[in-house]
């Protein structure tokens, strides 16, 4: 449990860090920008008003999605503590996987930088930044097994 | 509690604080405290000053894009792609233009819609600089926060179409799309994109952020609106109403009043409106008023002759439309 937590808080203040250092999106904005605009406007309209507003609504993904990172952190933290043999390349294998499989479905979202770098360079970035989030995820998770 | 406790409860304080601390930076930096900013009541103003000037954005941080690092690329179905650095384009013949923005969401009677002083390069010229394809049919428009949208290349083409670098004579603010936005004036103003870093001439009809949740935004409804009295209030001597009435690019030929509620209509006099992609400001000398409660309504006229709808419809999808209507208590 505290060492899904730590990984979770890792993964927070790594993803805060590359946002306000290099304008990376955050995990939420990726997502949102990446599915948003498939939910037709007679859905969109109606799903602000009921989470009181655009601004509402923002401000609840944007705190959310902390508390979201660290059940991610807690979840994958689980999911480890419940391997017995091979459990170092299970997790790298893991960690490649979610990286690859994160990247192909936010691929088009990929392209944004909010600091303006140029989108072809914007999304090598994004794409580092994330194989960088989930290795943090994996390393953290794998040293607290290890001390705690 | 144990050393390892102690370490592990101590390494997740560090991560919590330094993550609070971050995150605090952002809120500051978020758009929780000025989207959805309106402009309406007794203080508007022909131009509305930069800081007024009303906001709506998908992001919860709009982007600060660094001058130096800022391009803008044409590519597609062009012969000859490009990439443009600030100084090339702010190198390029400028023009002023007085344009009004709406956005699509601005209900009867809100305050989303803002006129400002747009100085600016007319899209068509840096699309000349391209060549582009005769297949090309439409542009489609990227930004740095991933937001796109599409329009029709004689639209781009439209000499009234800018690329945007100053408002009201100063460098754009981040938060309207610096270093470089579009203007297109007749579309309300989810095309009119900020933060622009990418222009692509295509052959299809592909949609871009709004367009594809079927925001049809590509021609802004005729609207007018009262500004004073207040709804609700009381008035009494010499009543001046007032308010503002706009028709994307259409221009106001004609406001009227009604003082009962629709029944009877009166000229309003039309004061500031420069040209055809403005708004106009209207006022109406309402002598003779009866005490009691009186319900006013405004509706307006554009330059093809075609009378604002008086159909109530919400914004969704394709703009609001509707008569805004007034209730005041006059005292004699």
């Amino acid at each position: 449990m505290i060492g899904g937590v730590l990984a979770g808080l890792s993964v927070l203040l790594g993803s805060l860090v590359l946002r306000v250092a290099l304008g990376v999106p955050l995990p939420v904005e990726l997502i949102s920008d990446r599915f948003l605009p498939f939910v037709p406007v007679e859905v969109f309209v109606p799903m602000l008003g009921v989470l009181g507003g655009p601004v509402l609504a923002k401000e609840l993904a944007f705190y959310s999605s902390f508390l979201v990172l660290i059940a991610i952190g807690v979840v994958a933290a689980r999911g480890y503590g419940r391997l017995d043999r091979r459990r170092l390349p299970t997790l790298v294998a893991a960690t490649i996987g979610a990286w690859l499989l994160t990247v192909a479905v936010l691929w088009p979202a990929l392209a944004s930088n909010y600091e303006g770098l140029p989108p072809d360079e914007a999304r090598v970035l994004a794409a580092g930044a994330l194989a960088a989030l989930f290795a943090l995820l994996a390393g953290v998770l794998h040293l607290a097994r290890r001390y705690t | 509690m144990n050393r390892r406790e102690l370490v592990v409860g101590a390494a997740a304080g560090a991560l919590a604080l330094g993550s609070g601390g971050l995150a605090e930076v952002l809120r500051r930096r978020s758009t929780f405290g000025y989207d959805g900013l309106e402009v309406l009541g007794s203080n508007v103003r022909a131009i509305t000053p930069n800081d007024d000037f009303y906001v709506v954005t998908k992001n919860l941080i709009d982007p600060r894009v660094d001058a130096g690092s800022w391009r803008l690329e044409l590519s597609g179905l062009v012969e000859k792609p490009r990439t443009f650095d600030l100084a090339e384009v702010e190198s390029m013949p400028a023009v002023e233009q007085v344009t009004t923005l709406e956005c699509i969401s601005n209900a009867v009677g809100r305050g989303l819609i803002s006129n400002a002083v747009w100085t600016g390069v007319p899209l068509g010229t840096l699309l000349l600089q391209v060549v582009p394809k005769n297949s090309a049919k439409r542009v489609f428009l990227h930004a740095a926060d991933g937001y796109t949208h599409s329009m029709p290349i004689n639209k781009a083409f439209e000499q009234t179409t800018l690329l945007a670098l100053a408002m009201n004579g100063e460098s754009l603010p981040d938060r309207h799309g610096f270093p470089a936005r579009l203007i297109v004036p007749g579309a309300y103003g989810e095309v009119s994109v900020k933060w622009i870093d990418r222009i692509e001439l295509v052959d299809d009809d592909r949609e871009g952020y709004y367009e594809k949740q079927g925001w049809q935004a590509q021609r802004a409804h005729t609207m007018s609106r009262i500004d004073v009295p207040a709804k609700g209030s009381t008035v009494s001597g010499p009543i001046e109403v007032r308010g503002i009435a706009f028709a994307g690019d259409r221009g106001i030929s004609k406001v009227e009043v009604s003082t009962d509620g629709g029944k009877s209509w009166r000229d309003a006099e039309i004061g500031y409106h420069p040209t055809r992609l403005t708004w106009a400001l209207w006022s109406f000398a309402w002598r003779g008023a009866a005490s009691g409660e009186h319900e006013l309504v405004v509706r307006a006229t554009d330059r093809t002759g075609e009378l604002q709808s008086a159909v109530a419809e919400s914004s969704v999808p394709d703009g609001a439309t509707g008569l805004h209507r007034v209730s005041v208590r006059v005292e004699a």
